[in-house]
């Protein structure tokens, strides 16, 4: 038997103190097969009893938890106390990666900032995600996901035009500072592996500018200097102009992607009006691109009746045929049954022995030719590997464990 | 005083055949982090990223489009005609020269160019390659193909959200164009630091859609688990009330805030001088407040309607209460109180008149933003990528040319 492949990142350890807007970085250092040492207060923290929970579970378990700290281990330990922050400072100085989403100042007032556990680990990547960086004049400010999905531009620009702006789903402005940090720490990692001094860096994220990076506002930056024009929210309408979502003959969503320009596609697809009969008020002086930029509603409207005459499944597929961007409004049930993802090995079946089932998460976007990525091992209990970490690790006894138990530490 | 640390990718190159947005995105970021990425390009086979975004003026050129040279910073560009023998050649010479070869085409053009991974291999055996379509290289829906706006619906991001009853619009069009890449260079470093520790390269292929998936957060669980598909939450959060955009003076204009646990709701009522709230029983609890949300939001959206969406963020963030403006990009540029200084860099270069905006890279290494250089004009580093690093003659570079091979 040889030992099952590891990820590009084995040998790695990353420390993960993040709450919710930093979670995410930790979960995919664990995908990419870093030891990703969950930290938390004893007892577990506040992530553990954050909603949607498991139906049926009592207490109930959290479905936040299990996804966002899949893969990681678990070690409890209260860094508030002296004896903790010094016990952290000790792991600080084996480990490569440091995550973490406390306000400004906080872990320096702790004895954990940066400077203070280089000295002892110069290699030290230490990662920072807070709501506007650390320095600048917000920088006392909190944010949720919420506000820095709207101070970040990401959220006015969703929805409807009569709505208010719809807020992303699932956390959209803390998957971008997680996504942002992670990045980050790891061309940190890669440029200490090719330094001769093999030193690490601090990082500071903000969630407001990560969320900023993820919408076309940056480039539209260049509109409003140049014309002086504010993008407002678009609805259903496509980038191109036209609309891009239309509802097919079984009630499901489908978009299309006018082609634009020259070329031939534009024609692939008036010839697909054609076939399926709806291109009545259609003719040859579509195919000229400044024409049909004036006179949409047409072709809109033989793209609509011909969705009500179709499925969605059956619509995706033959657009995709005559190489028209055509592609379906899929929720989490079409995701799951998708054939695509199930032929590319997507979801992780992740046995999860305390609740007697195997769950299947989403597994890595990414598949690597020599080494092996994805979730293998479920969100760990609170201080599940404590004692192990604490003894392979620093060689911490059985003693000195006991007497920090006795006195809250762990 | 000793000298600034170097970049921390300084001294890695990239061959660079990416094209669109969600390609050049992730190479910009790599170009940033001081990556020398070459961007290998040409006028036989555009990237038509360079024709289609705003332009200062009409008609434009392929060099100063907002779009392009927003995801396109940093970088040097050399343009040779891959459809010629000489051409591929030289892109292989580059190749040989680099760390990394990024390219996001749908299919098998790569191959097709004799530059598929095993042939790479062949010429530098630690290559690490990435290949980023949307469906990614495997799978029956391999020659799928598909913008950012057709990738976050496939992808699950149009239906997780937005208000009940309404069509699923779904997230900013081409927000996985921008998300995906921080999961190819997630990718791309822990290849890069596999081989910095054992020598070898290795090809990642990533589908731009699972990405996309990826960001889902408990939404697969909630089905695979629990069996059902979440409605979309509007602006609410399960562990939140109030919690959402609020309108406030103006057009258009909102205010989000977001309150979770009871203290924060008394300040809530302190700031917006309705003490009595506090002692409402109808709001008294999370539990209570979600109950009875509608009257809540009524409530809240009573007292920001008559007030600027700036002045409710700075009053109630100074009484400990979650609260910001929903920025429009006059916010973000202008009204903000930090993204116009720290976020946003004007780009301008002495020959010329127009000056690009882009982004800074959200992270900061040690307390520094990344330096910024404008997007490369459409060939602009031809004579000093092959005379320089190829080691090209004057005479031999001029052939190629005349000979349409740069090009």
């Amino acid at each position: 038997m040889s030992d099952p492949p590891q990820g590009p990142l084995a040998g790695l350890r990353a420390l993960d103190l993040a709450g919710e807007p930093g979670l995410f970085a930790g979960r995919m250092l664990a995908e990419l097969g870093a030891e990703v040492i969950r930290v938390e207060p004893p007892g577990g923290d506040a992530v553990r009893r954050r909603p949607p929970f498991l139906d049926g579970s009592d207490p109930p378990i959290s479905l936040y938890h299990l996804h966002f700290n899949a893969g990681k281990r678990g070690l409890t330990l209260d860094i508030r106390h002296p004896d903790g922050a010094a016990l952290l400072r000790r792991l600080a100085a084996v480990s490569d990666i440091w995550i973490d989403s406390a306000a400004p100042g906080e872990m320096d007032a702790l004895g954990l900032g940066y400077a203070g556990l280089a000295v002892a680990q110069p290699g030290l990547v230490y990662a920072t995600i807070t709501p506007f960086g650390q320095e600048g004049p917000l920088r006392d400010y909190r944010a949720n996901d919420l506000i820095g999905a709207a101070m970040s531009g990401l959220m006015y620009l969703n929805g409807m035009p009569e709505d208010p702006p719809n807020v992303p789903g699932a956390e959209q402005a803390y998957h971008m500072a997680a996504l942002a940090a992670v990045s980050a720490a790891l061309v940190a990692i890669a440029g200490r592996e090719r330094d001769p001094g093999r030193r690490g860096r601090r990082i500071d994220v903000s969630i407001q500018e990560a969320a900023s990076m993820a919408t076309l506002q940056t480039a539209n930056a260049n509109i409003y200097a140049w014309h002086h024009r504010i993008p407002a929210r678009t609805g259903m309408s496509a980038l191109g102009g036209g609309r891009a979502l239309f509802a097919c003959r079984d009630g499901k969503w489908i978009s299309f992607t006018i082609p634009v320009g020259p070329g031939p596609f534009f024609g692939f697809f008036l010839d697909w009006l054609a076939e399926a009969g709806v291109a009545h008020a259609l003719s040859e002086a579509w195919l000229d691109p400044s024409y049909r930029t004036q006179h949409s509603a047409p072709v809109m409207d033989a793209i609509a009746a011909l969705c009500a005459k179709h499925d969605r499944e059956a619509l995706f597929h033959e657009g995709q045929r005559r190489r028209l961007l055509v592609m379906p409004v899929n929720d989490v049930a079409d995701l799951v049954h998708d054939r695509q993802l199930r032929a590319r090995d997507y979801f992780a079946a992740v046995a999860h022995p305390t609740l007697g089932r195997t769950l299947e998460l989403p597994g890595a976007a990414y598949h690597f030719s020599a080494t092996a990525a994805g979730i293998r091992t479920p969100a760990p209990a609170a201080g599940e590997h404590t004692d192990e970490l604490l003894e392979t690790l620093r060689g911490v006894d059985r003693a000195e464990r006991d007497r920090l138990r006795r006195e809250g530490v762990l | 005083m000793s000298d600034p640390r170097p970049l921390p990718l300084a001294g890695i190159r990239v061959a660079d055949f990416f094209w669109l947005i969600a390609g050049p995105a992730t190479s910009r970021v790599l170009a940033d982090c001081g990556a020398d990425v070459i961007k290998i390009e040409s006028h036989a086979r555009l990237d038509n990223i360079r024709l289609t975004g705003p332009q200062p003026s009409e008609p434009g050129s392929l060099d100063t489009n907002a779009v392009f040279n927003d995801v396109n910073t940093n970088k040097r560009s050399v343009t040779l005609n891959l459809g010629t023998p000489r051409g591929v050649e030289l892109a292989k010479e580059i190749v040989r020269h680099s760390d990394i070869v990024t390219n996001n085409f749908t299919g098998d053009r790569m191959d097709r160019w004799g530059m598929g991974y095993e042939a790479l291999r062949a010429i530098k055996p630690d290559i690490i390659m990435l290949t980023m379509p949307v469906m990614g290289t495997t799978g029956p829906y391999v020659r799928y193909g598909a913008y950012g706006n057709g990738v976050i619906g496939y992808g699950g991001m149009r239906t997780n959200m937005g208000f009940p009853g309404r069509p699923p619009v779904g997230i900013a069009p081409l927000y996985s164009d921008f998300s995906a890449p921080y999961f190819a260079v997630s990718a791309l470093m822990a290849a890069l630091y596999h081989r910095e520790r054992t020598g070898e390269g290795q090809f990642i292929d990533l589908a731009q859609m699972e990405s996309a998936v990826s960001l889902l957060g408990t939404g697969v669980l909630e089905y695979t688990a629990n069996g059902h598909i979440p409605e979309p939450p509007g602006n609410r959060a399960r562990d939140y009330a109030p919690h959402g955009a609020y309108p406030c003076w103006g057009a258009d204009r909102w205010c989000a805030i977001a309150v979770r646990d009871d203290a924060e709701w008394r300040a809530l009522c302190a700031a917006i001088d309705l003490p009595a709230l506090a002692d409402d029983p109808r709001f008294a609890t999370l539990a209570d407040r979600k109950r009875n949300e509608d009257e809540l939001d009524a409530l809240i959206a009573g007292w920001t309607r008559e007030r600027d969406a700036w002045q409710i963020t700075h009053l109630l963030q100074s009484r400990g209460v979650i609260a910001g403006v929903v920025e429009d990009l006059e916010d973000m540029l202008i009204r903000d109180p930090q993204l116009p200084v720290l976020h946003f860099e004007r780009l301008q270069r002495e020959d010329e008149a127009v000056a690009f905006t882009t982004h800074r890279q959200p992270a900061r290494f040690d307390g520094a933003s990344l330096p910024l250089r404008r997007g490369p004009r459409m060939g602009e580093h031809n004579e000093e990528v092959l005379t320089g690093l190829l080691g090209l003659s004057h005479e031999e570079y001029v052939q190629l040319l005349i000979d349409r091979v740069v090009y």
